[in-house]
């Protein structure tokens, strides 16, 4: 009951701010009348994801090297890029497909290298990806098990005072992402994790549909996202 | 016009730009206490990885805090090629195991560079 | 004085009088504090000063350098085809003074006593060092070139291979091309700054004149030389984009088997490389017929760029520094002259075994040159010194890059690079080469944040 309360609570917000919320940040101006994806989840777009070929996707990712920094099976090689191992095939492509027409800008790297990729081939890589279980705890970044604590009344509560509503409750549970491109976040690694909502929380990052991720981090304080950080990062299956 | 300048009579006078020697700035103190061995090899990586690892450009890794495993890690398979790459590869193949875990343990001791709302 | 130099002189006592509240306190200029004095604030000459201060702050370092602001050359044949333009190339020296806290003395070295260990500048400034960081970069010899041994031909045909407004004069003369017309580039012989530059250079002219809409103009390389720095990676690539047909007489350095995998093109390329081999080395230019002459014939061209045989900064010669060769001959493992001690020669001027002139050589040894300068000044023994050189470069097409990368080590008092593949493998993916042009641009900046701020 509680939970629906915040969501409907959390929709008006949306509904209010998204401009203004893009104005007052220089990179979202730029794109202001720019959709925020222009993915959309039509039952084809759904149908040519499940049909993704996880083996021909781990040959593809292959050839554009993406183990150099996400890893061979989709754990990364270090703290400063994500995991992918388990991702919702549906983010994975949705991520590719808004790194080639732009949507996300916030790694031109990434631009680059989705810009020679059809939509099969990131169906295809999607699957690969979705194909493993979702990453243990990060090696070799301590992570701190007190500012993990601290995240967790956020994460299962939320914050009514701020209309923030549970993390989990789009997250999961166990951060295991949701319906339909809702993102997994267990086993992040947590320095990905912190720059993803310093993105949103200053408008850099604006591919999230309806601003939703942007209004969440807007109002989280730095402190806060560097406690989830190590929350989602110590989260595993 | 012909003036001999020396050190302190130069700032006297005022013709030189002279900010004191003695003012140093945290990075400075950083180095200070790593061997000079260790300094040599990790000063190889700054012209793409920023002055001690600390590079504000997000297509290079930061090295900056990284820890020690980690780097010696990443070396290793990139120069055996279990981690594919364009140029670490022959690099990371040119570097002793020495030379490796010296440049692993000065960048581990240098404070990692913060993204700006972070500090 | 000159109106500019009173500017000057005014700036600087006002800095320095803003600067007098830090110098009431005692340690500030001890006696016997130690004064490096660097010439030239280039890649060498800024690297050193900032990374000095990094590892000795008790050092004192002044560079004198005869510009106000920086122009990186590196990256800058970007200009000529309008990708950048001369703000994106220009650096300030605010973040070594005010940071780093290096002193700078805007003037032009005239010359050095080295018995007095005193540097004396243009507007007859004096200042002492404990030791000399030489870092003046390239002059450039036309000597050799009949037809270029005016100031007149050198105004008309530019190298642009210093930064600065030619590279504006070469962004008009190329945008003064007719439709399908000749470009002529011509690299310089060994040993020059950026081996991979003028190949580079020639494949963004032309992906310009493609951009444009040319159908038929062609540029072509005559060159002194019969293979360069990223040659079997670079031609690759040409033979990709642009028709480029490889020379005969370039087929022994690819296995018969890489080989096969050349397209042969029918009509002529849009690119074409004459090597030494086959004539490509240019003895005569005639300015006004706009015409090369080279050992295979005479080119007519529609724009001609030549970068003429190198030699170390003027000053670098003017101090006796460089040996016959044109070059300052060092102790490769310091840097020190061989000629005069206690002065140390970093960059493309100095001669440092198999390293090339590169800003990525250039920022390694003024390092390496640091780290030593603060062990000689402490009394202790110099370290054994590992060095690196990275260069990418462009095919022509932005999203199309390339790479040399080498460490060094000191082997019988020489530089030597360390035995390992130094370019993109042959059979290198769309992946590589991509991913190869974005780090190129990336390390533009990462580069010149190490070296700058
Ligand atoms: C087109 C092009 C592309 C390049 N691309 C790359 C690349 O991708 N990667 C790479 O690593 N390198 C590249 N380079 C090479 C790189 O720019 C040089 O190797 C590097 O700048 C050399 O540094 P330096 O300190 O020796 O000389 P410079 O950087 O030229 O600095 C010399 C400085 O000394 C000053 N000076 C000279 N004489 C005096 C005097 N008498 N008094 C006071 N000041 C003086 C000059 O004003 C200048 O600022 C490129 C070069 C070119 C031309």
């Amino acid at each position: 009951m509680n939970r629906s309360i915040t969501l409907v609570g959390v929709a008006a917000l949306i509904a209010m701010s998204t401009n203004s919320f893009a104005n007052e940040h220089g990179a979202s101006k730029a794109r202001a009348d720019a959709p925020s994806t222009e993915v959309a989840w039509t039952p084809e777009t759904l149908a040519l994801i499940r049909s993704g070929n996880a083996q021909k996707g781990g040959q593809l990712a292959h050839e554009q090297m993406c183990a150099s920094c996400h890893g061979h099976a989709g754990i990364a090689q270090s703290s400063n890029w994500p995991s992918l191992a388990g991702q919702r095939a549906e983010y994975t492509y949705k991520m590719l497909q808004d790194y080639k027409n732009g949507s996300r800008n916030t790694y031109p790297l990434m631009t680059v290298l989705a810009q020679p990729m059809s939509d099969q081939d990131m169906a295809d890589i999607a699957a690969f990806y979705a194909s493993f279980k979702l990453p243990p705890v990060p090696v070799g970044t301590p992570i701190d098990k007190a500012l993990a604590d601290k995240a967790e009344l956020l994460v299962m509560k939320g914050d009514g005072n701020r209309l923030l509503a549970p993390c989990m409750s789009c997250h999961g549970y166990k951060g295991e992402g949701n319906v339909i491109d809702v993102p997994a976040m267990a086993g992040q690694t947590p320095e990905y994790f912190i720059r993803t909502m310093q993105d949103y929380k200053t408008g850099k990052r604006s591919n999230d549909v309806y601003s939703r991720m942007r209004l969440m981090a807007h109002v989280l304080s730095d402190q806060e996202i560097i406690e989830l950080a190590n929350y989602y990062a110590n989260l595993t299956q | 016009m012909n003036k001999t300048i020396t050190g302190a009579l130069a700032v006297a006078l005022g013709f030189v730009v002279m900010v004191p020697a003695a003012i140093a700035n945290p990075e400075q103190t950083a180095n200070g206490a790593q061997s000079p061995a260790a300094v040599m090899a990790a000063q190889t990586c700054g012209g793409c990885h920023g002055t001690m690892g600390q590079v504000k450009d997000n297509a290079f890794m930061p090295l900056a805090g990284m820890p020690t495993s980690q780097f010696v890690l990443a070396m290793k398979s990139f120069a055996n090629g279990s981690r594919p790459s364009t140029l670490m590869g022959p690099l990371a193949a040119s570097f002793s195991d020495a030379e490796i875990q010296a440049m692993a343990e000065y960048f581990a001791a240098i404070p990692k560079f913060q993204h700006e709302a972070n500090k | 004085m000159s109106t500019m130099n009173r500017r000057n002189f005014l700036k600087f006592t006002t800095a320095a009088a803003a600067a007098t509240p830090f110098l009431a306190g005692k340690s500030a200029f001890a006696a016997d504090e130690k004064h490096i004095v660097v010439i030239g604030g280039g890649v060498g000459g800024a690297t050193f000063a900032k990374y000095m201060r990094l590892y000795a702050p008790e050092v004192k370092v002044t560079v004198i350098e005869r510009k106000k602001e920086y122009q990186r050359p590196y990256g800058s044949s970007e200009i000529i085809v309008g990708n950048v333009d001369m703000n994106d190339i220009t650096i300030s020296y605010d973040a070594l003074q005010k940071k780093h806290g290096v002193n700078f003395v805007f003037d032009t070295v005239t010359g050095v006593d080295f018995d007095k260990r005193e540097v004396s500048t243009e507007n007859g400034t004096k200042i002492t060092y404990d030791r000399l960081v030489v870092a003046p970069g390239i002059s450039f010899d036309y000597s050799g070139i009949a037809g270029m041994d005016t100031e007149a031909a050198q105004q008309a045909i530019v190298h642009g291979w210093d930064a600065g407004d030619q590279l504006l004069t070469l962004q008009k003369q190329l945008e003064a091309v007719p439709v399908d017309g000749t470009v002529v580039v011509v690299p310089p012989p060994n040993p020059y700054r950026c081996p991979p530059g003028p190949y580079e250079r020639a494949g963004l002219i032309t992906q310009w004149l493609i951009n444009r809409g040319d159908k038929n103009a062609k540029v072509i390389i005559l060159d002194p030389k019969n293979g360069f720095t990223t040659d079997v990676t670079m031609l690759q690539a040409w033979n990709r984009l642009y028709g480029f047909n490889l020379p005969k007489a370039f087929e022994k350095n690819y296995k018969p088997e890489q080989v096969a995998t050349f397209t042969k093109h029918e009509t002529p390329g849009k690119i074409q490389w004459v090597m030494a081999e086959e004539g490509g080395r240019v003895v005569k230019v005639d300015v006004a017929a706009k015409t090369v002459e080279a050992e295979a014939g005479v080119f007519k061209a529609d724009m001609i760029n030549i970068i003429p045989p190198l030699k170390a900064g003027k000053i670098a010669l003017d101090l006796g520094l460089a040996d016959k060769s044109g070059w300052c001959p060092v102790d490769q493992k310091t840097f020190e002259s061989t000629l005069h001690p206690l002065v140390h020669v970093i960059g493309d001027a100095c001669i440092a075994g198999e390293m090339p002139k590169s800003g990525y050589s250039a920022n390694s040894q003024a390092k390496v040159v640091a780290l030593q300068i603060k062990a000689l000044l402490a009394g202790q023994p110099t370290i054994e010194p590992v060095l690196q050189n990275t260069c990418y470069a462009l095919a022509g097409q932005s999203d199309y890059g390339m790479f040399v990368a080498d460490v060094f080590r000191l082997k019988d008092g020489k530089l030597k690079r360390a035995d390992q593949p130094r370019y993109l493998p042959f059979n290198a993916s769309t992946a590589q080469y991509r991913l190869s042009a974005v780090y190129l641009h990336a390390w533009m900046d990462s580069f010149t944040q190490d070296i700058f701020s």
